[in-house]
């Protein structure tokens, strides 16, 4: 601790969570609290008490538990994540114990001593605490507490609510299927991504939660962490309608999509490693991702893009990513008759005029090319259904 | 479709009733003694005649029997599963209010202030939840995965939640995986959900719980050690004598903690290894799991015969897993270690 320079006192101790609040973990808990009452003693920070469930809550209310750690100075929070998911307002250092040697540390309100082993010291004595003991179920059964599960009808006729002003939910409309003959002719690159380009850069998070449930207003961070080999600075790129640089790249990619023209993200190797995000595939297929192309996939991420729609493409030859410049146009030759394990050509119009072509893979399976014909895994689920 | 809670008793049972045959003919095809984990996860492939996958390399289809969902990660979900079409989910589903409530003053008024900054989302929630049949747990009723050990585990079964700490439905005998809301979509619509078929590390305690330890310092040192071999894309078996002294609460709590704190998105430095979707179970032959229902009726899971494995067989089965292969596959852990316990830092 002294290595690390960690400060000694500690500003608070925490209790429960998923993982340390059943009966068991506050019985626990509220034995060692109970012992020190016995001495005379209280919690020297504040300690708090997140409850498991409803059920937990009422149960150790019932039998008294909940009184032992109050009468030591605990507060009891709301039965949820609260603190451990950072849902408080502190930025402090912490560590992780077990429920009772939690205690133990907040009765003794310090790090650098060994409440356990020395004990709790208490002017200028020690008091020893001995070892937990709890029951793992409680002897009267559990207390109901109040009931928090809502039953579900489950029926077509009860309404789902989304308040149209809403800014953090908005209903989907499905992605609408893209034709294949034209509509991977000329597309314009919306941003060579270089280097590492993980799902936090494609989507990043932060502010941004908050607008989770909303796909129009959360597309606005799209490729904001990420960076362009065709603009100086991260998150912005080059306009082919205007000839212009620096706009952010959802605000170009809105453009295109005014427009009705698809584009393409071409990356480097790994594309999309990180998270599992899945806002990192839709926020492109929304604001008008066509392909994207790069030079390696993670592998979540690229199955990701192939649900929503857009085709995921690898260079044969990881060299061709050098070719592509800012104001190329690309053509997909042959998405129509699409076939597992069949290369696909790209054809790359210069500004000059000339044209290259080069081959691309697909890793798509015969099923994963239904998705992509019906615009999404989901549209074409809902194509099956019976009406 | 699950009305009430009680239902999940149901729904294991139905999944019991096939689970021996299903169990068997993996046994067959694999042609070697297979781990609790593998049990499980044979018993819920997609195409149970598919190619026999290979640990680390092959991708395989599988049908989870649950989904459950928190508040945040609800959303975007249910959001795309109202774009299939479907009149309800195709598994039993839950969603759990737990992770927009700001712990600032107390239970009931912080419960009060989310509410009402939440209303959106939870009236969106839980008119969705009614709509298409998923359990609504409302804000105040529990943190998803304790309703999820009270409620829903059960031996055996596989399950899927969006969030980080899903492993935790293991102190049931469950392997529960946390995944992203594009996985949940896919069982949800009633795809198969696909999968990097994991590799195995086996963990042996020995001695028993005592004193001031408990199941936190377990996965404690197990972090420790996992920061040298990884834990990314592995179920964490554990097995030996000192799992009869971990209580239901201990054996939820020996499950690998995730990488990384939602709200922070900062690696927790502890433990660098352990991958951002723990994956995990625990042997159940040593887990006469219990789950007591409130006030009656009280339901006490057994693990079905056909997934316990004899005593006498599981270290010959371990090793000759660790001499398959070039890498150690199992770590020992003595229950009454002496090194004290000195906290750990999470971030």
């Amino acid at each position: 601790m002294k290595n690390e320079g960690y400060p000694a006192p500690l500003s608070a101790g925490l209790i429960g969570s998923c993982t340390n609040s059943s009966y068991e973990d506050i019985g626990r808990a509220a034995f060692i609290a109970r012992e020190a009452k016995k001495h005379g003693l209280k919690a020297r920070v504040p300690l708090m008490v997140t409850p498991g469930s409803e059920q937990v809550r009422a149960t150790i209310e019932r039998d008294g538990l909940l009184a032992d750690l109050e009468a030591i100075g605990a507060t009891v929070l709301a039965n949820a994540c609260g603190p451990c998911i950072g849902q408080w307002e502190r930025t402090d250092v912490t560590f992780i114990g077990s429920p009772e040697v939690v205690v133990a540390y907040a009765l003794a309100g310090r790090l650098d001593v060994d409440p356990i082993a020395d004990g709790i010291p208490v002017d200028g004595k020690r008091v020893k605490l001995p070892a937990p003991a709890a029951q793992e179920f409680p002897a009267k059964g559990y207390a109901a507490g109040e009931s928090g599960y809502v039953a579900p009808a489950g029926s077509a006729a009860a309404q789902v609510v989304v308040s149209p002003a809403s800014e953090r939910l908005a209903l989907l409309e499905p992605f609408a299927p893209i034709d294949k003959q034209t509509g991977y002719r000329d597309l314009p690159v919306l941003l060579r991504a270089k280097g590492k380009c993980t799902t936090d850069q494609i989507s990043p998070a932060g502010p941004w939660l908050k607008f989770r449930g909303h796909l129009d207003r959360i597309s606005d961070n799209m490729f904001t962490g990420a960076t362009n080999a065709f603009a100086d600075k991260p998150g912005t790129g080059y306009n082919v309608l205007t000839g212009e640089t620096g706009e952010t790249l959802p605000a170009i990619a809105r453009a295109y999509k005014a427009k009705r023209l698809g584009w393409v993200a071409v990356g480097d190797t790994n594309y999309g490693e990180g998270s599992s995000r899945e806002h990192a595939a839709m926020s492109p297929r929304f604001l008008g991702a066509r392909v994207v192309l790069v030079r390696s996939f993670a592998r979540i991420h690229e199955t990701n893009l192939k649900k929503q729609g857009v085709l995921p493409l690898t260079f044969a030859d990881p060299a061709d990513y050098e070719r592509i410049g800012r104001e190329d146009r690309l053509t997909f030759v042959g998405v129509d008759r699409l076939e597992p394990g069949r290369d696909v050509e790209v054809r790359i119009t210069h500004t000059d005029g000339k044209i290259e072509s080069f081959q691309v893979r697909h890793s798509l399976t015969r099923e994963q090319i239904g998705w992509f014909m019906a615009g999404s895994a989901l549209n074409l689920i809902r194509g099956q259904q019976k009406p | 479709m699950e009305k009430s809670p009680l239902d999940a008793v149901a729904t294991a049972r139905n999944f019991y009733q096939s689970l021996a045959g299903r169990v068997m003919t993996a046994r067959k095809r694999a042609g070697k003694p297979l781990t609790y984990a593998e049990k499980v996860l044979y018993a819920h492939l997609a195409d149970p005649n598919a190619a026999l996958p290979e640990r680390g390399k092959s991708t395989v289809g599988l049908r989870p029997d649950r989904v459950a969902m928190q508040d945040a990660t609800a959303q975007m979900a249910i959001l795309q599963f109202m774009t299939a079409g479907r009149p309800e989910t195709a598994v039993p589903t839950t969603v759990h209010c737990d992770h927009l409530i700001r712990a600032k003053v107390g239970a009931l008024k912080d419960l009060a202030v989310a509410e009402d900054t939440n209303r959106e989302v939870y009236e969106f929630l839980a008119s969705a939840s009614n709509r298409y049949g998923m359990g609504f747990w409302k804000p105040g009723s529990g943190i998803i995965h304790q309703v999820i050990l009270e409620h829903y585990a059960f031996p055996g079964g596989l399950m899927i939640g969006t969030d980080s700490h899903t492993p935790n439905a293991g102190g049931l005998g469950m392997v529960a995986i946390g995944v992203g809301g594009a996985d949940a979509v896919d069982v949800m619509v009633g795809m198969p959900w696909e999968l990097l078929w994991p590799r195995l590390i086996g963990v042996r305690l020995t001695g028993k719980l005592s004193g001031w330890t408990s199941g936190k310092d377990v996965i404690l040192k197990l972090a420790g050690m996992l920061t040298v071999a990884g834990g990314t894309n592995k179920i964490v078996e554990y097995f030996g004598p000192g799992t009869e002294s971990l209580s239901c609460t201990a054996k939820a709590t020996v499950q690998p903690l995730p990488t990384w704190v939602p709200s922070s998105a900062r690696p927790l430095r502890c433990f660098p290894s352990i991958g951002a979707w723990p994956i995990t179970c625990v042997r159940p032959a040593v887990l006469t799991g219990r789950a007591l229902r409130r006030p009656k009726p009280r339901i006490w899971w057994q693990t079905p015969k056909c997934m316990q494995i004899p005593k006498s067989t599981t270290t010959r089965l371990w090793r000759s897993i660790s001499q398959r292969s070039s890498r150690k596959w199992w770590v020992r852990i003595p229950l009454t270690w002496r090194d004290r316990y000195r906290g750990c830092r999470l971030m």
